[in-house]
Parts: structure tokens; sequence; C-alpha cells
């Protein structure tokens, strides 16, 4: 179901950058398309609580205890009961503490597969009118494993229309997914286009395929060095440092060299024919190691990034077994695939017009 | 304003992200016109018309 999803995104992605040809110039309704998409991605990534469940609570509270959790709280319909000690604190009636304040709520308990009741310790001034009124809410707790409870300690927000999953160990940090993967996989996607142009380049022998195919991989690099510098930032917040040659950076490194090597190889050469003939063979060579770079080798070896061999907790992110994304994520990842894409069709659409006007600009000069 | 900033800091990063998207699609607009003049006028050489200065 998770791939059905994300291959809608990026056929749709597909079909809307393509539309009506990858060198005709774009319709107005296709521009505002492409920028629009992204604006509603950008808000739906960002804006969502993330919110996980009492489990994701337990875990993170026994690993380390008094961390906080966003958790989605559902409160129990006419069950709620304040069992609270009320202690004044001074003479002002408003002034004064409740502990021990017991609200019971339901969540779903992936372990038992069934919704479990649970009860959360409020610990505040004042119990919030939200919790009073019974709404849906996210709010931020945490697990002491030596006392079994749960603490409130905030509310994030109420009657959340739309929550982002949990994923343990990424936290708020797994924003970044919208980003940072459909970036890199965009990638794999414009180096194909280079190789299936090159292939078609040394077939034909047309100069037109040639470009195509050097555009592509010039915006594949891009795009790469996007995914790059996402992930730098990312690592910086999650491992404590931008580059630790991590095996999934030192690929992805690899591949920025085995790139830059094309553009090396098509500078170093003068002659069109050559250079297009030459860039081709090259291109098709280069694209066979990108699956191994991207795909492959990130997952045999022993690596902090999500999704490597030695992943005992969390389990590729994307995975198909996995439920680390919950549907909601599932169709924002689908959008933010189809945004990249479309992005990208746009700019090696550009590219490849500013291409043939240079060819039919030394044509006429000469 | 500031209290609330620093409480949702993720409005900040929205911010951010949505100003650099501006830019980005400001300026592939912009590519996309100058692309589409000049191919009016590559494409008008034949009629007599001025050739284009690339």
């Amino acid at each position: 179901m998770k791939a059905i999803i994300i291959i809608v995104g990026l056929g749709l992605g597909l079909f809307i950058g393509i539309y009506p040809g990858l060198t005709k110039p774009k319709p107005n309704f296709i521009k505002i398309l492409a920028v629009l998409i992204p604006v509603i991605t950008i808000f739906l990534t960002l804006l969502p609580p993330i919110a996980g469940t009492f489990q994701d609570a337990m875990i993170v509270g026994e690993r380390s205890p008094g961390k906080m959790v966003n958790v989605k709280l559902t409160p129990i319909s006419g069950t709620l009961r304040h069992v609270a000690t009320v202690k004044a604190l001074s003479d002002d009636p408003e002034d004064y503490i409740i502990t021990g304040g017991y609200e019971q709520f339901i969540a779903y308990d992936s372990h038992i597969g069934q919704n479990k009741i649970y009860k959360v310790v409020i610990q505040s001034k004042q119990i919030p009118n939200d919790l009073k009124n019974e709404k849906p809410l996210v709010a931020l707790i945490s697990y002491k494993p030596e006392k079994n409870k749960f603490y409130l300690n905030s509310i994030v927000s109420v009657n959340p229309w739309l929550t982002l999953p949990y994923v343990a160990s990424l936290g708020e940090l797994v924003r970044i997914l919208n980003y940072h993967v459909p970036s890199a996989w965009i990638a794999v996607l414009a180096f194909l286009i280079s190789m299936i142009f090159s292939i078609q380049y040394l077939r034909k022998r047309d100069i037109k395929y040639d470009i195509i195919s050097s555009s592509a991989a010039e915006v594949g690099t891009v795009y790469t060095i996007f995914a790059t510098v996402t992930g730098m930032f990312w690592a910086k917040f999650n491992w404590g440092s931008y580059w630790n040659w991590d095996p999934r950076e030192t690929s992805i490194f690899v591949l920025l060299l085995i790139y830059g090597a094309y553009f090396a190889l098509r500078s170093a050469i003068e002659k069109e024919d050559v250079k297009a003939r030459l860039s081709a063979v090259y291109s098709i060579l280069a694209f066979i190691t990108v699956p191994f770079f991207v795909f492959v080798l990130p997952r045999i070896t022993q690596s902090l990034h999500p999704g490597s061999a030695s992943e005992s907790n969390i389990g590729p992110v994307l995975s198909s077994q996995s439920d680390m994304l919950n549907t909601t994520k599932q169709y924002i990842f689908s959008l933010s695939m189809m945004s990249f894409t479309i992005i990208f069709l746009w700019i090696l659409n550009l590219r490849i017009r500013i291409g043939n006007l240079r060819i039919k600009h030394t044509a006429e000069v000469s | 304003m500031v209290d609330f900033l620093i409480k949702h800091s993720i409005y900040i990063v929205l911010v951010i992200v949505l100003i650099i998207w501006t830019g980005i699609s400001l300026y592939l607009l912009s590519l996309d016109k100058k692309i589409n003049k000049l191919e009016k006028n590559v494409l008008n050489v034949g009629d007599g018309s001025e050739p284009s200065q690339l």
C-alpha cells in the first residue's frame, strides 16, 4: 500500500512535470502548480504536530527517564475523574497546585493490537480547560519507570486535524524525511534519465539527446548536493557532527565524485560530437554504480543512518514492513515526491531549452 | 510575539523555508520568461527581424 501511494505521487509528478513535453515551453497553469504544490508540501510537513502513542512515551521513558514525548490523547468521555489533591500556595484563591490528578485516556496499544486505557498525572496549577472539555489533544508527556506513571507537562495542540507519527530516536527531526529522501530519489531518477538519453544519443547520434542527457546529469547532481547538505544538518542534530564518514555519507560523496568527473570530462573536450560520445558512454557506466551507492551499500553496512544493517530498534523508516509512517505521513511524503519531481522536471526543461538555444546560436555564428 | 516564537520555533523554520522557496520559484519563473523571449527571437530570425544576442 505504502509503495502504491508513493508511486502514485511520483507518477502524478512525472505527468504534471513532463506535460506538454520535455523540451516544450510550459503553460501557465503548470507553472502555478509547480509553485503551489511545494508550498502545500512545506505547510503540511512543518505545521502538523508530531504525536506518538503511550507506548512511545514508555519506550523513551525507560531508556532516558524524564525525556518528554508528544502523545496524542483521547479522553474517555464520561469517565474523567479528578481525584486530585489541591494545595493552596497562598491566600490568593487562584494560586494553588494540583498534584496526583489522574485523567484517563484511551490510546491504541500496538503490542496488544487494541485500545487501552492509560492514566496520566497532571502536575500543574490548574487542570487545563481543554482536558475538562474532553477534546482530543496532543500533549507533551514523560514516563517515569520507577513510579510507573505518565506525567503531563504541557499541551501542544487541541483538536489536531492532522498529526505526524513519532519515530523513535528522530522525534521532531522526522520532518526532514519529506525533503531529504525525495531529493535523493529524484537524483537517481535524474541519473536514470541521463543514462536513457545517453543510450539514445549513441544510437541516433543526434545532439539534442546529448543536451537532455547532460542537463539531467546536472540537475541530478544539484539534487544530490541538496540531499547531502540536508543530511549534514540532520546529522549535526542527530549524531552531533556535520560529517563523520558514515557509510551513507561516504557513498553519496563517492557518487558526487563520479558525477563530478562526468563534468570534468565534458569540459575537457572541445569537439561537440566527441564530447557527446564520450560523456554518453561515461554516463551509462556512471549510472550502473548509482543504485549501489544510494540503495544497496548503505543497507548492508553498519551505519548510523536509518535503514542500515545495524538498525535494531527503528528499522528502515520507509520499509514496507515497519509501521513507522502512518497514513497521513505517507500521503504527505507522496505529495513531497510529487513536488520534487515537478520542480526537477521544470528545472530540467529550462536547462534543456537553454542548451538548445546555445546550439542554435553556435550554428548561426559558424 | 517573541515568546510565541520561542515556544513554537517551527514557525521560524516555516518562514525561512517559504522565503527560500519564494526566491527559487521567482528565479525559475523569470528564467522561464527570458527563455521564452529568446526562443521567440531565435524562431523569428528567418522573418527578417534582428537575430538574438545570447
